[in-house]
């Protein structure tokens, strides 16, 4: 009677190992899964970081004279440029690959924002961003602020801008400055990077795969 | 039969406006402006000049009667970093051709002194060392890549 009943407990126990093993078993084949599933980015055209970064408190202004904040990078895409209104070759390019990327997603689910910082805030106002981003599409927001305020957020971008004086019209310096477009996630973390060359359909597809596992 | 004639009078006027000069050894072809937005002070110019001389020519300045001053730049992309190199000469080698695009090498036009739009031309005096010089006619174009992508081709002719 008593043997009996050890041996049961002990199959009881068996069958408790068992299914937890099982379970172990299933959880880590799911997570495996899942995994894999991130580790499929990896061939993207895209820089995709393992881990997006939270950005620090910033504060500019868009193209309307209203606040441009952390708040205005939440609940939504965002693909941000930096550049400069008066740079007549990289500048046009990219806006238009953006305006090609916007007409490739405008059926997406998801809401995506493309956004023109200026990293010449000096000659840049919110009204010649206005009139620069509207040329390429009404919906892209032009941005500037002050030069602390901008050299603020590129430095934790890692995005770089250097002006270049010009020796013989002090009028018309020029700007270096990086030619990758950022991508922002729906909270608003740095998330992504598209470096050059740009293509509209590579930047579309890739923005589809990283939003879909998001 | 009617559009083959409106084409090939098309290719007649530009070919016509775009090499003017004749004892110049330079041809120039797919040239172009981006139109740019409202307000912008400088402007890209890019075309392909080709060299049918046995000579390398040289084109030192560029200017024209619609901008205060006009450069020839390189973009170079290091690091993902767009830099603009002024390039100081244009050389093409005998036979050879150079050819500014976008994202490449271009001309920077800076201060135009009216309101250019699509539809436009622009005149380029490009002067060369030899004291020779090519004045080409340059149509402003209106590029968005989704209204129609590389509609910056239609101005190519064989």
């Amino acid at each position: 009677m008593t043997t009996q009943r050890i041996s049961s407990i002990l199959r009881l126990g068996l069958l408790f190992a068992v299914t937890t093993v099982l379970a172990l078993a299933a959880g880590y084949w799911t997570s495996g899964f899942l995994l894999n599933r991130q580790a499929d980015l990896s061939d993207l055209q895209a820089t995709h970081f393992r881990e997006a970064r939270a950005l620090q408190p910033f504060e500019l202004v868009d193209h309307t004279g209203k606040a441009f904040t952390n708040n205005a990078l939440m609940g939504h895409w965002s693909f941000i440029f930096f550049g400069y209104t008066h740079c007549p070759d990289v500048c046009p390019t990219t806006l238009s690959v953006l305006n090609s990327v916007a007409t490739r997603l405008r059926d997406q689910a998801d809401p995506v924002r493309y956004i023109f910082i200026s990293v010449d805030p000096e000659r840049d106002t919110p009204d010649k961003m206005g009139q620069f981003v509207s040329y390429f599409n009404a919906d892209f927001i032009g941005v500037t602020g002050t030069t602390e305020a901008i050299s603020q957020l590129t430095q934790q971008l890692g995005v770089i801008a250097a002006r270049v004086d010009d020796a013989v019209d002090a009028e018309n310096y020029l700007v270096d400055h990086t030619a990758s477009i950022l991508l922002i996630d729906p909270d608003g973390r740095f998330h992504a990077l598209f470096s050059p060359p740009l293509k509209a359909e590579d930047i579309a597809a890739d923005f589809i795969r990283i939003a879909q596992v998001y | 039969m009617k559009q083959t004639s409106i084409a090939l009078g098309t290719l007649l006027a530009l070919l016509y406006s775009l090499i003017t000069v004749a004892d110049s050894s330079l041809g120039v072809t797919e040239a172009w402006i981006r139109e740019a937005p409202p307000g912008a002070d400088v402007l890209a110019a890019y075309m392909v000049i080709a060299n049918r001389d046995v000579d390398t020519v040289t084109i030192t300045t560029i200017s024209s009667p619609d901008f205060e001053r006009v450069e020839v730049h390189r973009t170079l992309v290091e690091d993902g970093v767009a830099r603009m190199v002024p390039v100081e000469s244009l050389q093409i080698t005998a036979a050879g051709r150079v050819v500014l695009e976008p994202g490449g090498m271009h001309l920077m036009l800076f201060s135009p002194r009216r309101q250019l739009r699509a539809g436009n031309s622009v005149a380029l005096d490009l002067q060369q060392s030899d004291s020779a010089s090519i004045r080409v006619n340059v149509p402003v174009v209106k590029i968005n890549a989704a209204d129609g992508d590389d509609d910056s081709h239609h101005h190519q002719h064989h």
